[in-house]
């Protein structure tokens, strides 16, 4: 008789917890979508997470990447919903606010958000502040560099970053003549001959004659293009316009003749009056 | 006399089975973040320091909040300081004493923490080579010595708020409060400072400049970040830091003196 006694507590726990997880899923009211997905403000956790704050970027990162592996997008078209990239986007935001050195969240922010061309100026902000940031990272300024290229058609800012990335540590020597090529498209071919001749100043100075002459073939080819450019300039202050072709240049004598294309190609003038080769910039 | 009290005061403490469970905890925390290193991408090594200085703070806090404040709070209640003040015992020695003894129990257990810490940073670099980053720890080292700096002014002034408090639940209350704005009112001041001029009221600010002098800066102890991506650190701040933090608690311990000597004990 006193065992059953015993056993009272535990069986009225027993019915507690099969009551409550019974009632527990019929009680909680299903909210919509776009509501089940919040973030908070980043200047509200900055204050409230006090010492914590690194801990909660992590946080914040890990609920970002755990969503993405469990969320696929929609099958036809490929992509999220615009709620849930605004909600990937402040989550990642609220972990660069909350630790600005962290390097994963900018990687997500490039792949997840920038490829698929969400926010691509806010973003690209961010990375290139973490860019900023990270002073001896090399690969944050490449996609800042990259991006303001690629995706924003801001040849100054790409040259800016792509810069950067080629004096960091690790940094790969192609990134100095992306920036070069840059600045080129992006109608600044002093700026680039100037980087180019530091470049090639370095190389030397460090021995690196392979890579000096890479160097000094394109500064060459650039310092072709900057004298047909100069002609065409002259060009365009005697008529009003570009001219169509390079020999109406010669002709008038603005022009000794054209330059020899140092890669084997040779060079024309597109519609709008831009100096481009035959053979591509490397 | 002083180190008579200092010592039962740490083996008061260490009898106090909070410690058990806070080192349980910290224990925990710490093994959870070898197995949160492996959902990382990248800076493994980073998270793994961030969740190893977060679990030494949060259980160094624990042990403040329910051991500092209790074992003084219960002399209080229980009258048990009369037993020690009978003696003769002079107050401002009782409390220096008390202090003391709270001191070296924080200091043995941050050396346990810093003890854990090191071994979880270290097997999670042996699991990641390639991704631990740029983790210093001689940094994580110095980051453990500026906990135990926050958390001696934070006992100091859970010493003074009991003496005001008119229970241990309010001492509880005036002290994890002191820490929560503590530890944000550099982050406030850095905002009011960069929304302008315009947006916020002058009242709002003169309060913000107000809390920036009057509570303790917790964030100055704060080198988690600097520890977790090896930051290049200025000895110069950091010496400051820690005189900042020394007259703090020199300052408050005083204060704290004083209004037990004028305490009346019925």
């Amino acid at each position: 008789m006193r065992w059953r006694t015993h056993l009272i507590p535990w069986f009225s726990a027993l019915c507690g917890v099969v009551l409550y997880l019974y009632a527990l899923p019929l009680a909680t009211v299903s909210k919509p979508r776009h509501e089940q997905l919040f973030a908070l403000p980043a200047n509200l956790l900055r204050v409230v997470t006090g010492q914590f704050k690194e801990i909660s970027a992590d946080i914040s990162f890990l609920n970002a990447l755990t969503w993405l592996g469990g969320t696929r997008p929609h099958p036809e078209t490929g992509r999220y919903q615009p709620y849930q990239y605004e909600w990937l986007y402040q989550t990642l935001k609220n972990s660069t606010t909350l630790d600005p050195y962290f390097l994963d969240p900018y990687h997500l922010l490039n792949s997840a958000l920038m490829w698929d061309r969400y926010k691509e100026a806010e973003v690209n902000m961010m990375i290139a502040a973490g860019a900023d940031t990270r002073t001896w990272d090399y690969i944050l300024p490449f996609f800042a560099g990259f991006n303001y290229y690629y995706f924003l058609n801001d040849g100054d800012r790409s040259f800016k970053y792509l810069k950067i990335a080629s004096k960091r540590i690790g940094g790969h020597p192609f990134y100095d003549s992306l920036a070069a090529r840059v600045a080129y498209k992006a109608n600044k071919t002093d700026l680039a001959i100037a980087y180019l001749e530091e470049q090639v100043r370095q190389a030397t100075l460090e021995g690196q004659k392979f890579r000096q002459e890479s160097l000094e073939n394109r500064l060459k080819t650039l310092k072709e293009i900057r004298q047909i450019e100069g002609a065409v300039e002259a060009y365009q202050k005697l008529f009003s316009r570009p001219p169509v072709s390079l020999d109406e240049l010669t002709k008038l004598g603005l022009l000794a003749t054209i330059p020899k294309e140092p890669n084997g190609g040779s060079f024309y003038l597109d519609p709008d009056g831009r100096v481009r080769s035959t053979k591509d910039l490397k | 006399m002083l180190r008579a009290i200092a010592w039962i005061t740490f083996l008061e403490g260490l009898r106090n089975k909070a410690v058990y469970g806070i080192s349980l905890l910290a224990g925990l925390m710490m093994t959870f973040t070898v197995a949160i290193s492996s959902m990382i991408m990248r800076d493994v090594g980073k998270v793994a320091t961030d969740f190893a200085l977060s679990s030494a703070t949060f259980a160094a806090l624990l042990v403040v909040l329910f051991v500092g404040i209790t074992i003084l709070a219960r002399d209080m209640e229980r009258k048990t300081v009369y037993l020690a003040l009978s003696r003769a015992v002079p107050r401002s020695r009782y409390l220096v004493g008390r202090f003391l003894g709270l001191a070296l129990l924080q200091s043995a257990l941050i050396l346990l923490l810093l003890v854990a810490s090191s071994a979880t940073l270290l097997l999670v670099k042996q699991l990641y080579p390639s991704f631990f980053g740029s983790v210093s720890l001689w940094l994580v080292c110095l980051a453990h010595l500026f906990i135990l700096q926050q958390m001696f002014l934070l006992t100091a002034l859970s010493m003074l708020f009991s003496l005001v408090a008119s229970s241990s639940f309010v001492t509880f209350l005036l002290t994890t409060l002191t820490w929560l704005i503590g530890s944000s009112t550099q982050e406030v001041k850095l905002l009011i400072e960069s929304a302008g001029t315009d947006n916020i009221s002058p009242a709002v600010k003169l309060l913000v400049q107000l809390a920036y002098y009057l509570f303790p800066n917790f964030a100055l102890f704060d080198l988690k970040a600097t520890a977790a991506h090896g930051l290049a650190i200025n000895t110069t701040s950091l010496g400051f830091s820690l005189l900042y933090g020394l007259g703090y608690s020199i300052a408050v311990l005083s204060v704290a003196v004083v209004l037990f000597r004028r305490r009346e004990l019925t």
